[in-house]
């Protein structure tokens, strides 16, 4: 296997990172909005971290051995218009995600603050913070950037 | 299809299959370490959601893999993918058989969770040595076939 291979690959287990991170997330947030307890939070806890550190090494993977890639191949150039296109659709899932992601940690501290002040029963206002629908709306836009991404990286429109 | 179309399918319905595959393993090793019934309850419940996303992942990286397969002339007999239909189909087989094992724990737990009782038949069901040999041997054939399709060997 080629340099450009092994690039590849890591390139494709970086997006597997992403993808099984996003569908990490889907699950505790679809496991939240059923709930109204704190205790549901922490619950969903290892489901989060786990998914926070994947989406990590997803995202810095997918960009940098993209672009490795896009510079090293002779077929195409960082300057194409797909890759732009994929950049600027990455960018735009990073930050949805982000912003998603605090609303999920803002309703999350929110459930700490209420089990250490002993009300560890169902609370309306903790299930109005699980059931956000800024954060869904958040992080359905950063999965479905995830999803042009892969439509873009697939058929390479304009290569 | 065209060739854009199967190898797209193909790469979100296992991207689906994994990421459903992470979730459960992830919420099902979270369990172990609950002590309560209440809690282990939610967690197992949580799996529920990730389950149709790994039977619709896997079928979809099956069906749209023949599809690719057939397109692009690759040998069906070549290593690699004979390795990745016998893990496929230890895959079925055994998630069928850990899958049933954990729905009946998770009954335990929700029905231990609504009445009351000891915790202890249900730990030893989340310890059992078999069923946690066969989920463990599920995420390794999974990252099998991953590395199986990425890199292609021989």
């Amino acid at each position: 296997m080629s340099l450009d291979d092994w690039i590849l690959a890591l390139h494709l287990l970086s997006a597997f990172a992403l993808a099984g991170a996003m569908t990490m997330l889907w699950v505790a947030v679809l496991v939240l909005r059923g709930s109204d307890t704190p205790a549901a939070a922490a619950t969903v806890a290892p489901v989060v971290r786990t998914a926070n550190v994947a989406v990590v090494v997803g995202i810095l993977g997918t960009v940098v051995f993209g672009l490795w890639l896009a510079i090293s191949l002779d077929a195409y150039h960082p300057w194409d218009g797909w890759v732009i296109a994929g950049l600027v659709l990455w960018a735009i899932g990073t930050e949805t995600g982000r912003r998603g992601g605090a609303e999920l940690d803002r309703a999350a501290a929110r459930a700490v603050e209420l089990e250490r002040a002993g009300q560890s029963g169902p609370s309306a206002e903790l299930a109005a913070a699980y059931r956000s629908g800024k954060g869904l709306a958040l992080h359905a836009a950063s999965s479905l950037a995830v999803v042009l991404v892969l439509l873009d990286m697939i058929w390479k429109p304009g290569a | 299809m065209s060739y854009e179309t199967l190898l797209y399918l193909h790469l979100a319905s296992a991207f689906l299959f994994v990421g459903g595959s992470l979730a459960a393993a992830v919420l099902r090793v979270a369990a172990l370490g609950r002590a309560e019934a209440r809690e282990i309850a939610v967690l197992l419940r949580a799996v529920r959601p990730a389950v149709p996303l790994v039977g619709a992942g896997l079928l979809g990286t099956v069906g749209f893999g023949f599809g690719l397969a057939s397109e692009l002339d690759v040998d069906y007999g070549a290593t690699w993918l004979s390795a990745t239909f016998a893990l496929l189909a230890w895959m079925v087989v055994v998630g069928a058989l850990a899958g049933r094992q954990d729905r009946r724990t998770r009954e335990l737990a929700e029905r231990l969770a609504r009445e009351g009782g000891s915790v202890e038949a249900l730990r030893r069901r989340l310890r059992d040595p078999l069923n946690l040999a066969l989920n463990v041997s599920l995420l390794l054939a999974t990252a099998a076939v991953v590395a199986l399709m990425v890199w292609k060997p021989a």
